[in-house]
């Protein structure tokens, strides 16, 4: 099963599968079924079908759009063929498709295509205009299956280009052109001509410099000057305030306590990790430290130079020096407080002799 | 302490750990366990002291991301909610309730740590925490000066400032241009009106359900603000000796945010008379004016064009947000939008500016047709594009912009919770539509209602697709959903809709026996409901199917009374479930029933009623008086 995906894979861009080896691939259906399935599959349909599905157990990753629409189609297709189906019919046919397993060939040509691009792409979000082609090339491919609908499809498909009428006319064109080719290599090639013919016209009209060509004189002095413009020094309460827009638009909600205690640390409610114990403390490390020890020259001016007040102040100027609790100018208030109160009770101490 | 430690060794490991949990996918798994090996095999080989331990603290890790919410985890709710059974929203209204209790609750608290700021003074936090303290909002400079003015612009208050600034004219002082500038800016920003209070708001206002850290400085509702034409700005512009180039850009930007956007117009050429150039701010806003000021879709183009050559004239470089302007503009231009949008963007390459997001969604817009849904998202890209997705009904694309949502911080983008339920119900509806039974329910149990609330639409695709895939058999589990959704009472057509999914085929026993119940839990939610809960009035169509599933499922007595509500709530009964009956009378070979059957046939004057008395008189046995019943009642025969 893998040898038979292999080499469909390895043939490249046309693997041509006949309705008779899709048999190869439902080891456990009955006859009659084999032949009912192999019958209403579409012929020329290259990509095979996915597993089936048991309830709940299904790896969505497994599941590519093309084949879930392929499956839904086959099965309408089976629906309109046998009218309506009768309820036994029917349950039967879904046993027959759940009980396909089969793999997966990937067989959208990525890699030509994407060399051709040459734009950088943002690393993180690919540009919605590739996703679009591909998009629209997706719809395309899906549509051609079914020859009736080819025209819907490129018409469909070429509305949404820029210039429809032409890309619908140029698309029909090239469709034309197939017509003489077998039915199974019509399907395929059709289908793959169609994507590649859709991102040509689509690169023509969208990438190849056609621009305003306004910015001309901006664009050569930008050339010229190579440092960057530096960025504006004052915020104005405009810029401000569109700051605070795009906060409130984007969700900031955390989803969980990881992101909780993100937002904490960030408002400063929670420690930054790892622990520093002089968080909160940057002022202070600037200040040296004998403006905290040597506090004598507070004493200079205020209080008298000898005598008990003296003497007691030198202590409390020891003691503050000890002190690591207090700023420079918390040690220096209380000094000064010191000086306010002997000041007012000047009188008093020299009636004591202490002055 | 060694969880810190260990923490801040492996800090690299933790950000690829952390990003890695942030996905959904469940292939990651196994990615996950190569990594941790690989984080073992380190320490092991750094020779990292008690290395056992880290291994069990890396398991530990392993745990909280695997089992402890980082993971998206579809049993819970969301994170700001209490885990409390009580506690967890069951529907969006009551989503919507919760969130906004919470966040009135954060509201009052700031207001009253405000308003009695000599209760809060106490600092107890080391280092300092400025956001727990008291806001001081009030100025505390009083006597007229500039720094007065300075402190209320700072401060936001409108009116006092250009009070402040008339006393100081009046008083003589010379006011520099740089503060008139900025008292300029900020009634222009403003409107002339002080900014809206936190308590004042209307709680529309906060149903975004997004955090307001700056509630009292939110940004007021401008549409419903108009540039007065005696306004405080043009007054203080022209008593101005001396204008600059701000000053005009100010008024500029604040005409065109109120809507007087000929006045802008005329204020740009007379700055152009003046031979001032203006700033690309001043620039922005006057083409984001342009479609306004003219009629025909080719002038606005023209004008735009216009802009932006005296822009290149004059030297003043375009930033992302002009780009982004000028597109937003193209919108209104009609036609013109579509092959402009693409010139636009190569201008934007050529001059080596990154598109950002908004820049693609005005491009989408501008190619969006309008498929089954009848509006377009406003500023959300992700939910754009997953609308393109559904109406290009392409599922493989819809998976990629979901895988998106799962890449570092992009879930943020979804912005409120009612965008988050739009993404979300299209990207359900497109599956429903695409896939088929087994990964519909698995995306239901995923979504539902960990991630958002459905609306009856949402659950009518979902029972479209149990249908489509024969798997009828869960619709009592969908039933009780519904139910507990509070969506059964909203319209009638959920309700019908189940009933008639459930009635249409014969099914086993066993699912019989599950379909009478969920026909009988439908019926309590018609009728005269005991509480006060809006109830639904009985439809035709529901009683007859409740009749049916009742019927086949055997239980004859229930469905009799629902033949009695036909009469009480004026429905006819359709002629099949007639017959329906009557094979069942006759499976019970009850005479009175049939009698009955009839009676009630002639009752409704249904056509149907001759046929039925011919088949009870040839079926059943019936005994003289029910025979002279029969011929009592007024039918051709």
């Amino acid at each position: 099963m893998y040898r038979r995906a292999l080499v469909t894979w390895c043939q490249g861009r046309s693997p041509v599968v006949f309705a008779q080896d899709v048999c190869l691939y439902y080891p456990k259906s009955n006859e009659t079924a084999n032949l009912r399935v192999s019958r209403t599959i579409v012929p020329g349909v290259c990509r095979t079908l996915t597993a089936g599905t048991p309830l709940f157990s299904k790896d969505p990753d497994e599941l590519p759009s093309q084949d879930a629409t392929q499956r839904r189609d086959t099965k309408e297709a089976e629906r309109q063929e046998e009218g309506k189906p009768e309820r036994p019919g029917k349950e039967k046919l879904l046993e027959i498709l759940g009980q396909m397993k089969v793999e997966v060939v990937s067989k959208k040509p990525k890699v030509p295509q994407e060399e051709g691009r040459s734009r950088p792409h943002p690393a993180e979000m690919e540009s919605t205009i590739s996703m679009f082609q591909e998009a629209t090339a997706g719809v395309s491919q899906q549509r051609e299956k079914l020859s009736p609908k080819l025209v819907a499809a490129a018409s469909a498909a070429a509305a949404s280009l820029p210039d429809s009428a032409r890309a619908e006319s140029e698309l029909l064109q090239q469709l034309r052109r197939h017509e003489a080719v077998t039915q199974a290599q019509k399907a395929t090639d059709g289908s793959h001509i169609g994507l590649s013919s859709l991102r040509s016209v689509r690169r023509k009209m969208q990438l190849g410099g056609k621009r305003l060509n306004i910015f001309t004189q901006v664009d050569a002095k930008a050339k010229e000057e190579v440092a960057a413009v530096p960025a504006p020094l004052t915020l104005s309460l405009w810029d401000v305030e569109f700051a605070n827009t795009i906060g409130t638009v984007v969700n900031t909600l955390p989803r969980n306590g990881f992101e909780e205690m993100i937002e904490w640390t960030k408002e400063g409610k929670l420690w930054k990790y790892p622990i520093d114990n002089e968080a909160g403390l940057e002022e202070e490390a600037q200040v040296p430290f004998q403006e905290h020890i040597f506090l004598e020259k507070h004493l200079d001016e205020g209080f008298p130079k000898q005598g008990p007040v003296r003497h007691f102040m030198e202590l409390v100027v020891s003691g503050l020096a000890r002190n690591p609790y207090l700023t420079v100018a918390q040690k220096a208030e209380h000094i000064a407080w010191y000086r306010e109160y002997f000041q007012s009770k000047e009188d008093l101490l020299r009636e004591a002799g202490a002055c | 302490m060694t969880s810190c430690c260990s923490v801040f060794y492996f800090r690299n490991e933790l950000a690829v750990l952390q990003a890695l949990s942030s996905t959904v996918q469940r292939v990651q798994w196994v990615f996950l366990f190569i990594y941790l090996a690989h984080v073992y095999i380190k320490a092991v080989y750094c020779e990292v002291m008690w290395k056992s331990h880290m291994f069990y603290y890396l398991l530990r890790f392993f745990f909280f991301f695997f089992f402890l919410n980082l993971y998206q985890d579809p049993t819970a709710s969301h994170y700001r909610f209490q885990d409390d059974p009580y506690l967890t929203p069951r529907t969006a209204s009551e989503f919507k309730l919760f969130s906004l209790s919470q966040e009135s609750g954060r509201n009052a608290a700031k207001y009253i740590i405000n308003t009695y700021p000599n209760f809060f003074l106490k600092d107890y936090a080391e280092p300092h925490i400025p956001c727990l303290m008291p806001e001081s909002l009030q100025p505390k400079v009083t006597e007229v000066c500039e720094a007065g003015l300075r402190e209320l612009i700072h401060l936001r208050k409108v009116r006092s400032a250009v009070d402040m600034y008339d006393r100081l004219l009046q008083a003589g002082t010379v006011v520099s241009l740089e503060l008139t500038n900025n008292l300029l800016d900020l009634i222009c920003f403003y409107g002339d009106q002080d900014p809206v209070q936190g308590d004042q708001a209307e709680p529309e206002k906060t149903a975004e359900g997004v955090r307001d850290d700056e509630g009292r400085f939110r940004k007021s509702d401008s549409l419903h603000r108009t540039w007065r034409k005696d306004n405080n700005a043009e007054r203080i512009f022209h008593l101005m000796p001396e204008r600059n180039e701000r000053s005009y850009g100010a008024l500029i930007r604040g005409m065109v945010k109120y809507g007087a956007h000929s006045k802008a117009f005329d204020l740009y050429t007379d700055m152009q008379n003046n031979r001032m150039a203006a700033d690309v701010h001043a620039f922005n806003a006057l083409i984001a004016a342009a479609p306004e000021v003219r009629q025909k879709y080719s002038e606005k183009w023209d004008l735009i064009a216009e802009m932006l050559k005296q822009m290149n004239k004059l030297g003043v470089r375009p930033t992302l947000l002009t780009f982004n302007t000028v597109l937003k503009s193209l919108l209104r231009c009609g036609p013109l939008s579509r092959a402009l949008v693409l010139q636009v963007l190569g201008e934007m390459k050529a001059l080596g500016i990154e598109p950002s997001l908004a820049t693609y969604y005005h491009i989408l817009v501008a190619f969006y047709r309008q498929g089954e849904w009848g509006f377009i998202p406003k500023n959300v890209l992700i939910v754009l594009l997953c609308l393109q997705c559904c109406s290009l009904k392409d599922l493989g694309l819809a998976y990629r912009v979901h895988s998106l949502l799962n890449v570092g911080d992009n879930w943020k983008l979804l912005g409120n919770p009612s965008r988050e339920g739009f993404y979300y119900g299209s990207l359900f509806n497109l599956v429903c539509m695409m896939e088929n039974i087994g990964v519909v329910l698995q995306w239901y149990r995923d979504l539902v209602p960990s991630l958002f609330y459905p609306n009856s639409h949402t659950m009518r695709d979902l029972l479209q697709a149990l249908d489509a895939d024969n798997r009828l058999d869960l619709i009592p589990e969908i039933w009780k959903d519904v139910k507990q959704l509070g969506l059964a009472t909203v319209s009638g057509d959920l309700a019908e809709e189940v009933l008639a999914l459930m009635a249409r085929d014969e099914h086993s026993p066993e699912i019989q026996e599950s379909f009478a119940n969920c026909a009988l839990a439908v019926k309590a939610v018609y009728g005269h409901g005991e509480q006060s809960q809006a109830t639904l009035d009985f439809t035709a169509s529901a009683l007859c199917n409740m009749a049916t599933i009742l019927l086949a499922a055997g239980r004859t007595d229930q469905a009799w009374e629902i033949l009695q509500l036909f009469k009480a709530n004026n429905r006819v009964p359709s002629e099949k479930l007639l017959d329906e009956f009557l094979n069942s009378a006759k499976s019970g070979s009850n005479s009175e029933q049939a009698v009955t059957l009839v009676q009630m046939s002639s009752s409704f004057s249904l056509p149907a009623t001759a046929r039925l008395a011919q088949r009870v008189e040839q079926e059943f046995d019936l005994s003289e008086e029910q025979k002279k019943c029969m011929d009592q009642l007024p039918f051709e025969v």
